[in-house]
């Protein structure tokens, strides 16, 4: 059966059917604002809309990319599990997701997407594949329409026999300067069986340079503080929260890591229900408290934590910058110390 | 463990302006944590500021509580010299005796202006079937101390803090609060409030769980009432601290192998695309 739908998936995700649509879609769009000297960034907060077809999802993804484009955006940042929506081309899919999301909703128990890991990984392990080269082309073509920057969000990379979490960032000419894997798995994906890397990028842009790790990497201080010594002002965040949201939960990710490390973060957030599952979150900019107006190290949030929206804000490298100059509580080392922290450490 | 942070109001310190006045809040606020049954309390970072020598602070602290029998006391911080060198170092006595005691690791602008020395050492003391340790101000801010006491299986920590120019944004936040959230252990914080030694400090007492473990899911199981002098007190309960540990499990999935080699300069894992 999984066989049979990969085929499907290939056939419905066809290059040359894609690429005809993205040819239509190639009209002349109103320019976007004039550019200040400062890099502008468009992080999207959007819902899952399972898609009937292919050219559905297209139509979504370009029109964020004009509205980022009408703003004057440089870079424009997807979500964590941004193919969710391609499930929709699964005949009967769209009928079953709305059962289950009816259901969840009225019974206030959600689905954790643990009760079925093996056939859920081998259903995403059957449509890796034509998502992936269908995502890539898409984002590919919509950066190259626009001219800006896109961090395509996540989808799944095929390796071998393991499944990983990644995205990609896109040059505004088209094309794919690399991919990152997911570093820190949820427990979700631990147990769906997810592959995970120990590396983490740095993209050089002309914004500046960027890391993308994914969601889960920003509970962890380690992610940051090596994107920072990467020489990365900017780290982009693609997420995906499984739960209801609270501003305190949406405190110990980015928000955390960018007071600790110094850098700018931008996050994208992926909101709305399928399977029974619900997504909340915030899309937004944040920098280290000094550098925002209200001392909450907030620049740019969206509204709601579900619906679409896009968080848009310049970023000011510069102030940044001065500010890690100035910073009371930044920049101290202790060779001491941290001679001894990697050996006490990998013990453990 | 019935653990108690004490908070204080920015005109505290200047009540407390000679070491015998601060010496009878500090056996006030023993009395207080007695009769209440406390067994961790937690005195404000730099709060043996106000002695000129931090060894006279510590001999006055000592004493009193030698009286004050099954409370595990931090006095706050204080200065502690050692040759030439200047530490700001803290500890954990128990009836008199001191059975952990810690040195600052980084260092804030101000310290470096003021030539404070850094320590090397992070300690921690088993009391009862809890580990303790303690976050020194400035080391809030810098997360690889709290991440070393979560892996070294520290379950609570002491936190005196004091920290400048924080007034009116949400730099405390970024300091104890979010280490524990990281890394999912108790911490009982008091922090320092008022004008000492040409800076002005500013901060809120509280006592830290992991959001799991609170039961609004705000990560504070008892905060100070704005202005109020006294005992900010909370249970620590390791059960329930375990229990939001499986439900959110940071450690446990933590890419050690990336993690731990967040400062082994060329043996770090990544690079340019």
């Amino acid at each position: 059966m999984y066989k049979l739908l990969e085929t499907y998936f290939w056939y419905k995700l066809k290059p040359s059917k894609i690429n005809k649509y993205l040819k239509k879609e190639r009209r002349l769009i109103a320019a976007g604002d004039k550019r200040s000297e400062l890099p502008k960034v468009a992080c999207v907060q959007r819902s899952i809309k399972p898609a009937g077809s292919i050219e559905d999802y297209i139509d979504m993804i370009d029109g964020f990319a004009a509205e980022a484009y009408r703003n004057g955006c440089d870079l424009l940042i997807f979500p964590e599990y941004n193919f969710f929506d391609l499930l929709g081309i699964i005949p009967g899919f769209r009928a079953i997701d709305k059962l289950l999301n009816k259901s969840a909703i009225k019974s206030s128990k959600k689905a954790d997407g643990n009760s079925s890991n093996k056939s859920m990984y081998q259903l995403f392990f059957a449509i890796a594949d034509p998502i992936h080269r269908a995502m890539e082309q898409i984002m590919c073509s919509v950066a190259s329409k626009y001219g800006i920057i896109i961090y395509t969000g996540t989808y799944l990379i095929k390796e071998g026999n393991k499944l990983y979490n990644a995205g990609a960032l896109i040059s505004r000419e088209g094309a794919v300067l690399g991919h990152q894997k997911k570093i820190n798995l949820t427990d979700f994906e631990s147990k769906l069986g997810f592959g995970r890397v120990s590396e983490l990028k740095a993209f050089d842009t002309d914004i500046g340079r960027l890391a993308v790790p994914v969601c889960m990497d920003a509970t962890y201080y380690e992610t940051f503080k090596r994107a920072a010594a990467l020489g990365c002002d900017i780290v982009v965040l693609p997420i995906a929260n499984n739960e209801e949201y609270n501003v305190y939960r949406a405190m110990r990710g980015i928000w955390a890591r960018v007071q600790e490390s110094y850098v700018i973060g931008a996050k994208a957030a992926l909101t709305g229900w399928i399977a029974g599952m619900h997504f909340t979150g915030k899309a937004g900019i944040f920098a280290p408290i000094a550098m925002s107006d209200k001392g909450d190290g907030i620049i740019a949030i969206s509204m709601e934590s579900e619906g679409d929206e896009l968080a848009m804000a310049e970023l000011d490298i510069s102030k940044l910058k001065r500010h890690r100059e100035e910073a009371e509580y930044y920049g101290d080392a202790n060779e001491i110390f941290e001679l001894s922290y990697h050996i006490v450490q990998g013990k453990q | 463990m019935l653990s108690a942070a004490v908070a204080i109001n920015e005109n505290t310190l200047d009540k407390l302006n000679n070491p015998a006045k601060a010496l009878g809040f500090f056996e006030h606020m023993l009395k207080s944590s007695k009769a209440k049954k406390i067994e961790i309390l937690v005195f404000p970072g730099l709060f043996g500021g106000l002695w000129q020598d931090g060894r006279d602070f510590l001999r006055a602290v000592s004493e009193i509580s030698k009286a004050y029998k099954g409370i595990y006391l931090c006095p706050g911080s204080f200065w502690e010299r050692d040759g030439d060198k200047l530490y700001h170092s803290s500890c954990i006595l128990s009836e008199g005796e001191t059975i952990l005691w810690q040195r600052q690791l980084y260092l804030s602008k101000w310290e470096r202006l003021k030539g404070v020395s850094r320590g090397d050492e992070l300690n921690i003391v088993t009391i009862g079937s809890s580990k303790l340790g303690i976050i020194m101000p400035t080391d809030a801010f810098y997360p690889q101390v709290s991440r070393r006491l979560a892996l070294m299986g520290v379950d609570i920590v002491a936190a005196p803090t004091a920290i400048v120019n924080s007034k009116g944004s949400l730099l405390q936040m970024s300091g104890v609060w979010q280490n524990v959230q990281q890394n999912l252990f108790y911490a009982v914080e008091s922090s320092l409030k008022g004008a000492l030694g040409g800076s002005v400090f500013y901060g809120i007492s509280a006592i830290h769980a992991p959001l799991e473990a609170t039961e609004d899911s705000t990560g504070y199981l008892a905060l100070e009432k704005e202005q109020e002098e006294g005992l900010v007190i909370a249970e620590l309960d390791l059960r329930k601290r375990l229990e939001a540990a499986e439900r959110f499990n940071t450690l446990k999935h933590m890419n050690m192998e990336f993690c731990s080699c967040v400062f082994s300069g060329d043996k770090l894992q990544g690079g340019g695309q």
